[in-house]
């Protein structure tokens, strides 16, 4: 599917749980987000693996946080000053639905889509100025660059003899040191990138060529149209 | 008059490059700052996790204390969001982009009305300020803290501008000036100005 209707996709979604604020409804979308999810392949599915353990351990504190935090008219238990009602457990768990659909979508969206698919849609697409949607590209581009970097500067410092920081001050001071490090670098590395691209023509006319063209094809275009109709009726019936 | 397009040719490619490698740089905090972000919401819920929301937004209005052209900030903020939402952030696509977005407007307007052209800490600390307030409204709505009472409301909004004065704002001028010093970014606005 193009990156386009799933785009549309997520921002149905995003629209669907904004509106509601109700546990119930919130629940079915996060199921059915789950159900579609699960139903795309084992690289989906195995995102849906790690997501899981990193929800658990974000969406259940954040839970019973706002449960407590929450204010209610009907309690449902009291323990000492703290009060906690119905209400509160309703809402905080719409909205934990909500967080969990808006991640789990993104997610989706990030595990199913090439990140060259995304830059393509933007310029292609959405028209957005080629030199700052090859910006996206560049910046993707430069993290394992800069996490090499990283690496070596770090292994730089243990060949020099620099042990390892002790206490609060010396870590400040190596930190200090190591970002000093990284940022030179990353200038040079800046300033080269931008003469190689100035030099091969970046940016030296309004528009340019493709090598690959990716077209939005008659099967997205209906997926669009479904998801559009199905939020439509959606917000009109409920 | 000028095109969209000509506008936009104001950018030199390594004003661009240097954009996109702070708004790499911030994916890359995101995702360091999103499990201290889950410590501090179970530690203090939404009033702790409020004090470090300026560093969410120190990358765009650093590349704008650099660049120092109108609509840096809103490329920044825009490459961030999109960056962040392909490595993956645990907030969502929609809060990503809408976040930018508000950041951006706020930082935009404060550096129109001082015409792009100071660059003080008064001035700073004001666009870390006023980078606050309309992202907490939408995030109010998004994440349900209009259920709130209005003293925590007021708490988390008066530790959030805190936060986006001394944590974006002034940190961003300090982090400025000193690359400034150093002379590497003598190809960009704030190297000229600071001759």
């Amino acid at each position: 599917m193009h990156p386009l209707a799933k785009l549309i996709a997520v921002l149905c979604t995003t629209i669907l749980v904004l509106t509601y604020s109700t546990a119930m409804i919130q629940g079915v979308i996060f199921l059915v987000v789950v159900a579609i999810g699960l139903s795309l392949g084992k690289h989906v599915r195995r995102v849906f693996g790690k997501m899981a353990r990193y929800m658990l351990v974000f969406a259940i504190p954040f839970f019973f946080i706002q449960w407590i935090w929450l204010p209610g008219s009907t309690p449902w238990f009291t323990w000492g000053p703290l009060q906690v009602t119905y209400e509160a457990l309703n809402y905080a768990a719409a909205i934990t639905f909500r967080l969990m659909t808006l991640f789990l979508t993104s997610a989706m969206f990030m595990a199913t889509t090439e990140p060259r698919d995304v830059v393509l849609m933007l310029t292609q697409q959405l028209r957005v100025p080629y030199r700052f949607a090859y910006a996206v590209s560049l910046a993707l581009r430069f993290l394992p660059i800069l996490s090499e970097e990283a690496e070596t500067i770090r292994t730089t410092h243990q060949i020099r003899g620099m042990k390892p920081p002790r206490g609060v001050r010396e870590h400040v001071q190596a930190w200090k040191r190591f970002s000093i490090a990284i940022f030179t670098n990353s200038v040079r590395r800046m300033q080269m990138t931008a003469s190689a691209m100035d030099t091969k023509g970046f940016g030296a006319y309004p528009e340019r060529t493709y090598w690959r063209e990716n077209p939005v094809s008659i099967f997205s275009y209906v997926a669009m149209g479904v998801y559009v109709a199905a939020t439509a009726i959606c917000l009109y019936r409920f | 008059m000028s095109t969209p397009t000509t506008k936009l040719q104001r950018f030199t490619t390594i004003e661009i490059v240097l954009m996109a490698i702070l708004a790499m740089a911030n994916a890359v905090l995101t995702v360091f700052l999103s499990s201290v972000n889950q410590f501090l919401t179970t530690l203090g819920g939404p009033i702790a996790t409020s004090t470090i929301v300026g560093i969410y937004m120190i990358y765009g209005v650093l590349a704008m204390y650099i660049i120092r052209k109108p609509g840096t900030a809103f490329i920044t903020f825009m490459l961030g969001a999109t960056v962040q939402t392909l490595l993956g952030n645990s907030y969502g696509m929609a809060a990503s982009v809408v976040a930018a977005l508000c950041y951006a407007l706020a930082v935009e307007l404060i550096c129109m009305l001082f015409r792009y052209r100071r660059w003080n800490v008064g001035v700073m600390m004001t666009i870390g300020f006023c980078a606050v307030p309309l992202w907490f409204i939408f995030a109010a709505n998004m994440f349900g803290y209009l259920k709130w009472g209005l003293p925590q409301l007021t708490i988390a909004l008066i530790v959030r501008c805190i936060s986006g004065i001394i944590l974006c704002g002034w940190l961003s001028k300090v982090i400025g000036d000193a690359m400034a010093r150093t002379g590497l970014l003598r190809t960009f606005n704030i190297g000229r100005d600071v001759k």
